[in-house]
């Protein structure tokens, strides 16, 4: 782990460069963090209450339902990855985003995958009537 | 997509040697320079926190795939109160933008605003983690404890394995809280008070699944 | 080792002449045949100046053809995390845990818990995490490597 630069000794480093939460705010970014704090706060708080309402109500047709929860689930996934965990697409953040392409893809194998087998398994097997009429 | 140096050194342009904002000397990802501890910290507990996932979205595949056994027993709809749920979520988001704020307090250096904030992460979590609890507790006096169906076991497994994050996640806060008092805002104490803002956001996406899917389409379609 | 130089020849070439010092018994291409093995504790004396793909061979290439190896570095002192008993410590104690979570004994549970937490913070509580391997240090270790890879040198043709 040598030649690891330290921070606190980089005078000159970009806007776009400066990792969130690099040392020593001045006024200006702790006004512009807070700000970006708040409007995650805001669409999060949004988005549940409209996920909420959504679960319940009668006004939208019915089938819809699951979807468009999977769909308010993912956009507040969103919101907290940008807002909150600040996974952006700045240059210093370009081994977040690839490392969560990746989790992603591993997640979505992972559930699609066990759900098409389980419902494949599930479909093959006899009704339980059946399998306790077998076994008497 | 080079324009520039062509040959036998880099044929193929797999370097990024060419790239302006590598060439830039003050820039932190210069070619010839290693990003700060600071962003190679967060980089690895993400990838961490990315394993905690996938973790997760085994016992959600689990939970996904059981949902409908409840062997006679009793269902999402009869067991969830959704209004407590909502405060609950309501409970861990405001804890989130708490731990938002503490982080700004402890990269400003300001005192009230960190201990404040994370002492209101700290409640909040807490409020969360008390109202889960009773939850639990009042499954189990019914008689729908873990053991009841398929289905209550893997809600147990993955919900309570969210609750057991929540919990190291406050005694990670408690920790934390205690050495900044100790020692100061140091550099590392910072990574890690970067870190633990990391795990605690983490936390809430992952309560987003779970309310989601849990809680309003186990009460909304079964 | 099998092959005791002292009771029989059974392995007579590894423990022999043909015993590797370099490090690149195999003539590597890439980097990690460009220290010494084992490796120091620091890896690599120096961060290597890479230009264009397998750098270490077309370093290998230019020392061949010139018989020499390349310039001595400047060497500097090397950061490297100190080392601590706390891995060691804290899985003695979950191995604790997990018995007893799975005899439900639910006070050695705790106790092994709180033996483990303590032990992390106490860990966390260092003020020093870090130690210094001085130039020096790095430059004997890198130099004895230098000398027999120069050694070797005289015994090989550049590559065609």
């Amino acid at each position: 782990m040598s030649h690891v630069a330290d921070e606190g000794h980089h005078p000159n480093v970009p806007e776009a460069d400066r990792a969130p939460g690099d040392l020593r705010a001045d006024r200006g970014e702790i006004v512009r963090s807070l700000r970006t704090y708040l409007i995650g706060l805001g669409l999060a708080i949004l988005i549940t209450v409209v996920a909420f309402f959504i679960a319940r109500t009668t006004l939208v047709w019915q089938p819809s339902i699951p979807i468009a929860l999977f769909v308010l689930a993912i956009a507040q996934m969103g919101v907290h990855l940008a807002f909150f965990l600040h996974i952006t697409t700045g240059p210093d953040n370009t081994n977040n985003v690839l490392a969560l392409a990746f989790g992603v893809l591993i997640v979505g194998l992972l559930i699609v995958g066990s759900l098409w087998i389980m419902t494949n398994l599930n479909h093959n097997m006899l009704p339980m009537e059946r399998i306790m009429q077998m076994q008497r | 997509m080079s324009d520039t140096v062509v040959g036998p050194r880099d044929p193929y342009h797999i370097g990024h040697g060419d790239r302006a904002a590598w060439r830039d000397p003050h820039s932190e990802h210069a070619a010839r320079d290693l990003a700060s501890k600071r962003i190679i910290v967060g980089y690895g507990f993400w990838i961490f926190l990315l394993s905690d996932i996938v973790m997760f979205s085994a016992f959600f595949a689990t939970y996904a795939v059981l949902s409908g056994e409840t062997a006679g027993g009793p269902g999402g709809k009869d067991l969830f109160h959704l209004d407590i749920v909502a405060i609950e979520t309501a409970c861990l988001l405001l804890s989130s933008f708490t731990c938002g704020i503490a982080s700004i307090g402890a990269r400003a250096r300001n005192d009230g605003l960190y201990y404040g904030s994370m002492a209101a992460t700290a409640v909040l979590g807490a409020g969360f983690l008390f109202l889960e609890l009773r939850e639990f507790a009042g499954m189990i006096a019914i008689g729908a404890g873990p053991t009841r169906s398929a289905f209550l076991s893997a809600f147990f497994t993955l919900v309570g394995c969210h609750g057991l994050h929540v919990t190291l996640g406050l005694m990670w806060l408690l920790t934390m809280m205690a050495q900044v008092f100790a020692k100061g805002y140091r550099a590392d104490i910072l990574r890690r008070v970067l870190c633990f803002s990391m795990f605690w956001h983490t936390l809430d996406i992952i309560w987003v699944a779970i309310f989601t899917v849990v809680y309003l389409m186990g009460v909304g379609t079964q | 080792m099998l092959c005791p130089t002292a009771s029989g020849r059974l392995c007579p070439g590894i423990a022999g002449e043909l015993k590797d010092t370099t490090g690149d018994p195999w003539n590597g291409r890439s980097l990690e045949w460009a220290t010494s093995s084992p490796p120091p504790a620091f890896n690599f004396a120096v961060l290597p100046h890479v230009e264009g793909e397998d750098a270490y061979w077309g370093m290998k290439q230019r020392a061949l053809e010139q018989q020499k190896l390349g310039d001595e570095p400047a060497y500097e002192d090397i950061e490297v995390p100190r080392n601590s008993a706390t891995g060691f410590i804290c899985a003695f104690f979950a191995t604790i845990m997990g018995f007893a979570l799975i005899w439900h004994i639910w006070w050695m549970v705790i106790a092994a818990f709180i033996g483990a937490f303590a032990t992390f913070v106490a860990f966390s509580w260092r003020d020093r995490t870090e130690e210094i391997i001085p130039a020096a240090e790095v430059a004997r270790l890198d130099r004895a490597n230098r000398s027999a890879r120069s050694a070797a040198l005289a015994r090989l043709r550049p590559a065609r």
